[in-house]
């Protein structure tokens, strides 16, 4: 009984059923065929809100290996990452906040803390992309000299000196964006929506079975 | 927030700021001890908003007698099952469940959303004034290149269509350059607009210039 | 020389600091030019009537809100200025609520009563689906607001069942998430729909606008300074703009300055 119930068949079958049912709910006006289609995908959402401690339990796991081995320079910071962590989440619990509520500590952790250190390191991509573009944007031939000179409308653009020393910038950018852009990407848009639905097709098909690696 | 904590909140912000910034000249243990601060927190954090999305899904739809949502909360709850190896295999039945949910939406969504309105949207009228019929022309010609680059890469025997596949694909080219050119200067503007807002908050509201 | 080519990147790190502070305390106050898809968002939300609902799907997150901040507290400020009309906030992102909390008491300055004029579902879990769930049923898909208050304790929420009752859909594009709403919301209900998008998915936003999916844009903090400019306000977004300025200005000179030393070079740029 237990080697079929391991068949891979099964999660296959599971995906085809959900899938169909919530394609077709969106085609075909039946009823019993729409409501299945809406208790399907809210319990979608709250299957996705369960495994909301996969991703803690993975964490603990990475950073424990590396306090018990003592890595050498890494260790300490996990064991700080871990105790912030479960502090975060005590504050957050002691504050209510699964429940509505909310507290002082709890707003100063994710105002001042959460908020600054994520953003900081996100910017840290635009010292690096500065440098880049620097490198990046020569004219070497025809196509890269168009990608330059569409970027450089792009900027003057976007910043009020550019507008201001030629008042066409704007106009003129906002033709390259809803004109030249809008052609280029809708071709591009098109042909990953046909990938997107044949693929789609093929993972509910059973073919693609790429997502189902984890069980091997 | 009394103005004392909010004080002492702006400057801690502003020294992990800082802790953050000097990678920029030099690896050390201030930017180390920052970065683990920041999963941290972040990890925390989604855990406790979570548990609330999760007690607003379930909890209170049990308390009003809706017994059917054990059945997806038991699904959740077998995809922890992925760290057992003996009873891994039962984690693909919640998993194959949200790819069927996910692919089954945005399918039905693209066929519509991306495919048919935005065919609609390409197949434009040859009337109006100049500009807008130079306009819908531009549109029209790079929307049908561009699909015909990444759609077919097919090396025709004749030579004459061979070679007016190929300058098709070049022309598509020079639109997909203009594309990217646009996108990457927009990638750069987000970049550069971080920066630039990390840098006033030192200035103007830690330091108060 | 040498030591400036082995630290380049470092010198161009300072030189960015150096350039953003100095065109931070000298501010220039360039005038700010309103572009065509800022202008549209204004006018699309301009003209809701007296009893239209608003649905703002506030799916933000703390990393790219420096961007948009500034962009999100016009409209939301705007939202609020507009007499007789209702809002419905939610977010399909943990930090939304966080976010939220910090944006509501600058932006609600006109005397909004929150469960009467506006309200904050919060967090609801589930991505595309989230979103497929409070289009098709908003009380089924989320019972309770953010504070724990059932839904049918709120005044405003008497008539707002699903996306059909809504006349406008405001939300904040921070990448592929976008594809979401255009499939979930747009393309099912025919809802006119307007961004706040962040600079890095701006190309690939622009099909939509081209076929009118999407109604109107404004883009990270450039945007956030045409729309305050439109609304009679002077907020974060223009403190920012002056020094963008100075930036790209040094950015397109010192790119001018490398094609021009790359093209003297003998071919190949050796």
């Amino acid at each position: 009984m237990s080697d079929i119930l391991k068949r891979k068949e099964i999660p296959i079958v599971i995906t085809a059923f959900v899938g169909i049912v919530v394609i077709l709910s969106y085609f075909v006006t039946f009823d019993p065929l729409q409501s299945t289609a809406n208790t399907i995908t809210s319990w979608g959402a709250i299957i996705v809100a369960s495994m909301l401690f996969i991703g803690l339990i993975n964490l603990c796991q990475v950073h424990l290996n590396r306090i018990m081995k003592r890595e050498k320079g890494v260790w300490p910071f996990s064991a700080w990452l871990l105790v912030a962590m479960f502090g975060t989440i005590i504050i957050g619990l002691w504050a209510g906040v699964p429940w509505g509520g909310t507290n002082d500590s709890w707003v100063f952790i994710y105002t001042y803390i959460n908020t600054s250190i994520s953003q900081t390191i996100f910017s840290l991509f635009g010292f690096y992309v500065i440098s880049a573009t620097i490198h990046a944007l020569k004219a070497r031939n025809l196509e890269s000299g168009i990608f330059l000179i569409s970027s450089f409308i792009i900027f003057f653009w976007a910043m009020p000196v550019g507008t201001y020393i030629w008042a066409g910038f704007s106009p003129l950018g906002d033709w390259v964006m809803n004109v030249l852009t809008a052609g280029a990407y809708r071709g591009i848009l098109l042909g990953i929506s046909l990938g997107l639905i044949s693929f789609g097709i093929r993972v509910i098909a059973g073919i693609e079975r790429g997502y189902l690696r984890r069980g091997d | 927030m009394d103005a004392f904590t909010i004080g002492v909140g702006t400057t801690v912000a502003a020294l992990f700021t800082l802790m953050i910034y000097s990678i920029l000249f030099k690896e050390n243990v201030l930017y180390r001890f920052a970065e683990s601060t920041a999963i941290a927190v972040a990890v925390g954090y989604g855990v406790v908003t979570t548990l609330k999305s999760l007690r607003t899904s379930t909890y209170i739809p049990l308390t009003n007698g809706n017994m059917l949502v054990l059945i997806p909360l038991f699904l959740g709850v077998l995809t922890y099952l992925t760290f057992i190896k003996k009873y891994a295999w039962l984690s693909l039945w919640p998993i194959g469940f949200l790819t069927g949910v996910g692919l089954g939406l945005s399918v039905r969504g693209a066929i519509q959303a991306q495919l048919i309105e935005q065919i609609d949207a390409t197949i434009l009228p040859l009337t109006g004034s100049s500009t807008d019929l130079f306009n819908n022309i531009i549109i029209f010609i790079s929307t049908i290149a561009v699909l015909y680059y990444f759609l077919f890469t097919i090396n025709f025997k004749n030579p004459t269509v061979n070679s007016v596949s190929e300058g098709v694909r070049k022309f598509a080219r020079y639109f997909i350059m203009v594309g990217l050119g646009v996108g990457f200067s927009g990638a750069s503007l987000s970049w550069i607009v971080d920066v630039i807002v990390r840098i006033q908050f030192l200035l103007f509201e830690w330091l108060h210039l | 020389m040498k030591t400036l080519q082995k630290n380049e990147t470092k010198v161009i790190n300072a030189a960015i600091i150096i350039v953003i502070v100095f065109a931070s305390l000298v501010p220039t106050g360039l005038p700010i030019t309103v572009s065509e898809a800022t202008t549209k968002m204004y006018q699309g939300l301009s003209g809701l009537k007296p009893g239209d609902v608003v649905w703002f799907s506030f799916d933000q997150v703390f990393v790219v809100l420096p961007e948009v901040k500034a962009s999100i507290q016009a409209v939301l400020q705007h939202l609020f200025m507009i007499q007789g009309i209702k809002i419905l906030i939610t977010s399909a992102y943990a930090d939304g609520p966080a976010i939220y909390e910090g944006m509501i008491s600058v932006t609600n300055k006109y005397g909004k009563v929150y469960g009467t004029d506006y309200v904050f579902l919060g967090y609801v879990v589930g991505n595309e689906m989230s979103i497929a769930n409070l289009a098709k049923d908003i009380k089924t898909a989320c019972p309770v607001d953010n504070y724990g208050t059932p839904l049918s304790q709120l005044p405003m929420m008497n008539n707002v069942n699903s996306a059909s009752d809504i006349a406008r859909y405001v939300t904040i594009t921070l990448g592929p998430q976008f594809y979401w709403y255009i499939r979930q919301v747009v393309a099912p209900y025919k809802i006119p729909m307007y961004t706040i998008s962040v600079g890095y998915f701006l190309s690939e936003i622009m099909p939509f606008f081209a076929s009118g999916q999407l109604g109107g844009y404004i883009v990270g903090l450039k945007g956030g300074a045409e729309y305050e400019t439109l609304i009679g306000t002077k907020g974060l977004a223009s403190r920012g703009a002056d020094a963008m300025s100075l930036v790209y200005g040094l950015l397109m000179v010192t790119i001018v300055a490398v094609n021009i030393n790359y093209w003297r070079k003998p071919r190949g740029g050796k």
